[in-house]
């Protein structure tokens, strides 16, 4: 499923994963993923949200919106039907944005 | 011989850049709605990152002696010189050409390497661990390029040298155009380039162009490929 993925997205859902795993939630939500997405790729961070509190508010919001249970441990954690969908449209603009790079 | 070549490079791969805009797309989960909180669209996003290099949505740099509109790119380090080796790439949409800069480690400015004009890039740095040398590519830099040839830079005398050009590239094998639209690797005795070189082949009406991994003698020009690459498009 992830053979297209550069070794940064890779680490992305992996720590997705993990995310999720601390929150103790039963799916990986796109919470997780966006988490797991600036932490892996900081340049994302500091560019779109370097004046808005930066990850500790971001990170503080998901807190509040997540029912914290027990922590699981089982590696493969299900990806939810949202997060499904982010990565197909993932795939898509991964299609679209390479027909723009037209040099080295 | 004027070379003319239009490339569109494929990348299929998806990054986190794509991920991201993945994010932005499904609209109605949390993670975009927290995005759309700090003013953060599926359009500026595109515009941002559309306008990178996959997974080089860069920082701005902020050591003195780097221009402004440019992020950083790739970032190498010569030995020999205990120097720094730093590739900015454009930013935005603007058509900034590419610069290269160096710095030795226990200074603060960084120095341009060479005055390229406006419309030649000079990009694709690679060094070696035993000289004070950085070998480079030279495009023009629009988005059709042509290929000026590739440069040898000694970072203590500051040397430039072209050490390739279109017109002393040699293969021995019979080939239309040829060229060099990237640089891999430099031997440390930094006579011996690896590069992606583009032949055109002839063949009965007109040509086709193969890319390949090979290497390139710097001393007399002489190409030897290596490997086809099929997983660089043209």
């Amino acid at each position: 499923m992830f053979e297209r993925y550069t070794e940064k997205a890779k680490r992305t859902m992996f720590f997705g994963r993990y995310e999720a795993s601390q929150f103790g939630s039963p799916y990986i939500e796109s919470e997780h993923l966006l988490l797991g997405l600036l932490r892996e790729n900081k340049a994302l961070a500091d560019t779109f949200l370097h004046s808005h509190g930066g990850m500790e508010s971001l990170r503080k919001q998901v807190e509040g919106h997540t029912t914290i249970r027990e922590k699981v441990s089982t590696v493969d954690l299900p990806i939810s039907d949202e997060c499904k969908r982010i990565l197909a449209y993932a795939a898509e603009e991964a299609d679209k944005l390479s027909h723009k790079v037209h040099r080295y | 011989m004027r070379l003319k070549r239009q490339i569109s490079f494929r990348t299929r791969f998806i990054g986190t850049e794509h991920l991201f805009l993945g994010v932005l797309r499904e609209q109605n989960c949390f993670a975009a709605k927290l995005l759309r909180e700090r003013g953060i669209s599926l359009e500026m996003a595109r515009e941002q990152i559309g306008s990178n290099p996959p997974e080089h949505l860069g920082r701005t740099p902020k050591s003195p002696g780097l221009p402004s509109g440019y992020t950083s790119h790739r970032l190498l380090y010569n030995i020999a010189a205990e120097t720094l080796v730093l590739e900015l790439r454009a930013s935005s949409r603007s058509l900034l050409p590419t610069r290269l800069f160096v710095r030795h480690k226990n200074t603060e400015a960084y120095e341009q390497i060479g005055s390229p004009d406006k419309d030649i890039s000079y990009e694709c740095p690679v060094t070696c661990g035993s000289l004070p040398v950085v070998v480079f590519n030279s495009l023009k830099a629009d988005k059709i390029g042509d290929w000026e040839g590739v440069y040898s830079f000694n970072i203590n005398t500051k040397d430039l040298e072209l050490c390739i050009s279109p017109q002393n590239l040699r293969l021995s094998e019979a080939h239309g155009r040829l060229w060099i639209p990237e640089l891999l690797s430099l031997s440390d005795d930094a006579r011996t380039l690896c590069v992606n070189i583009g032949v055109e082949k002839i063949v009965s009406g007109g040509g086709i162009i193969h890319s390949y991994l090979a290497k390139v003698d710097l001393r007399d020009q002489q190409v030897s490929l290596l490997s086809r690459l099929l997983d660089i498009r043209f």
